[in-house]
């Protein structure tokens, strides 16, 4: 078996006629949290979404496990788990509701005890019989996240999942996601701005501006800046300078 | 200060910021009310024996239509009325207000039922216009009666489903559990078709047939339509719901294992049979009620 999860090579995205990757290339290996970093409309969260299956690549290749994701309807392994933005969960649905459509919808018969026990730990309990549409940003997101966890895939993709979550809820969900990570081997791609996420807890850093893969840094070598105020810099310096015009 | 001076004024400032920031409406709301209860039936009476008799014929014309649309007036009235004030039991419980209170809640009481008081008004005006009119007053005030009653009965009916909702939407215990959830999905687009159209859309809804209905129609035809529009209303409702889930839901879940065709399987099976149940009954309802003899006014 490879040791690379997913593998990106050379992809065109587009939405329509609008290109917005442009011949990106991305490698995750195999039990390892990688943070994509970049200005906001960079290419993050269309990167993500070519990865979940969810938008085939103009030009390029997407591989996972070695295959080739793409068409998603000849593909017969596992699809990553994709924790859809907030307003893309049914609005119509309690959160009692959405677990367990999600897992008959996924063909299992019940809604995991681990995804109940981390659902109790994020503080999902009380909203329980809630419609989602009467939920915080902060719940729905955790919502999603649980969502996207309850397959128990090997694969997760996260899209700036710690937006509008409180400092106990984020503190479980990065603990719970490294544990995730050492003890089952789960890989992660996160899609994210917040640079403590990713000097505390991921292993490499993706550095993505204008549709393109600028720079990538090691775990170590983010382990090696001081503090979030450096790799800020360093990110900043990596990137190519903001149009005056614009 | 006391918590009742404290609730009164904030009352107060509530009032004066609705006139300040509406003012046009504020002011045309209570002309909405006396023009027709008071000035239209006073000219006429000032007018003479015959505009007053006139006046009347024309109101009692429509005596079914506006019964119905009177009670449906005086039964959200009264919902709505009971929505503010669980709202206000919140901020200030209701044994803390005093008669000042207790005086404000008899005159909110009295301004559901505004319009059937407005209709009474009106028709006591044109009585003292004209002996003819004088002969109609009775059947006028039979009218706003049943208004009064249907309204209340519609009220009591509505306030009674939204309590026993609110105690089974309360949780049943903290603890997340394990259910099956694609039955689930079956109720969803009758809950969101439920849940769009409420009382006070209905009425709306319902407004085009009752003036639609010609000078004179049997109150059991005026019946007959409004209730086979509504369940129209409602089968059209229940069908773009489930549309809509059907997209959200695939939207959500583009790659389920679970085939589409099986989850449009259970969005649509309720939306279907209800649609079947709604189908037989106005069927059935129509023969039978087109066989009944038809009840002529007078």
């Amino acid at each position: 078996m490879s040791d690379c999860m997913l593998q990106i090579e050379a992809a065109d995205l587009r939405y329509g006629s609008k290109r917005v990757v442009n011949a990106a290339s991305l490698i995750v290996q195999r039990g390892q949290w990688i943070a994509l970093v970049g200005p906001n409309a960079s290419g993050k969260t269309t990167l993500l979404r070519c990865a979940a299956g969810r938008l085939p690549p103009a030009r390029g290749m997407v591989r996972m496990d070695g295959s080739p994701l793409y068409p998603v309807d000849a593909w017969k392994g596992e699809l990553p788990g994709f924790a859809a933005a907030p307003e893309e969960l049914p609005p119509f649905l309690s959160v009692q509701q959405s677990l367990a459509i999600y897992a008959n919808a996924h063909g299992l018969a019940d809604v995991p005890a681990a995804t109940l026990t981390l659902c109790r730990e994020l503080g999902l309990g009380p909203h329980e019989h809630e419609l989602v549409r009467h939920l915080s940003l902060g719940t729905r997101q955790k919502l999603a996240v649980v969502l996207a966890l309850l397959t128990a895939p090997r694969l997760l993709l996260l899209d700036e999942v710690f937006n509008g979550l409180d400092i106990r809820s984020a503190l479980v969900l990065k603990t719970h996601l490294r544990r995730q990570v050492a003890e089952q081997g789960l890989t992660i791609v996160l899609a994210t701005h917040a640079l403590d996420v990713v000097k505390d807890y991921c292993d490499g850093l993706v550095l993505v501006d204008a549709g393109a893969v600028v720079r990538s840094w090691e775990g170590s070598e983010l382990r090696g800046f001081s503090g979030t105020a450096e790799l800020e810099r360093a990110l900043a310096a990596a990137l190519s300078p903001a149009d005056p015009g614009s | 200060m006391t918590a009742r001076w404290w609730w009164l004024r904030l009352l107060a400032f509530q009032w004066i910021n609705a006139w300040r920031t509406s003012p046009v409406r504020r002011t045309l709301m209570p002309s909405a009310w006396l023009l027709p209860a008071i000035a239209l039936p006073a000219a006429l009476s000032l007018a003479g024996e015959a505009p007053a008799a006139a006046g009347m014929d024309w109101v009692l014309s429509f005596d079914t239509p506006l019964e119905l649309l009177l009670a449906a007036q005086v039964g959200v009235a009264i919902v709505a009325l009971g929505s503010r004030i669980d709202t206000e039991s919140w901020i200030s419980p209701a044994t803390t207000r005093g008669i000042a209170g207790k005086a404000l809640f008899a005159a909110r009481l009295l301004g559901t039922v505004r319009w059937p008081a407005g209709l009474a008004l009106a028709a006591l005006l044109l009585s003292l216009g004209s002996p003819r009119a004088a002969a109609h007053l009775f059947e006028m005030l039979l009218v706003d009666a049943f208004a009064l009653v249907g309204g209340a009965s519609l009220a009591w009916l509505l306030l009674g489903q939204r309590r026993q909702a609110a105690s089974t939407a309360e949780p049943a215990s903290s603890q997340l559990s394990h259910r099956r959830g694609l039955s689930a999905l079956s109720w969803v687009p009758l809950r969101e078709a439920n849940r769009l159209l409420q009382p006070r859309r209905l009425a709306l809804l319902a407004v085009p047939v009752l003036l639609l209905a010609p000078m004179g129609t049997a109150a059991q035809e005026v019946l007959r339509a409004v209730l086979g529009w509504t369940l129209l209303m409602y089968v059209a409702s229940w069908w773009r719901s489930a549309a809509q889930v059907t997209r959200a839901l695939e939207r959500w879940m583009p790659h389920a294992t679970l085939g589409v065709q099986r989850m449009r399987w259970y969005i649509w099976r309720y939306v279907a049979l209800a649609t079947l149940i709604g189908a037989a009954t106005l069927w059935f309802g129509w023969r039978f009620t087109a066989h009944r003899p038809a009840v002529i006014k007078p």
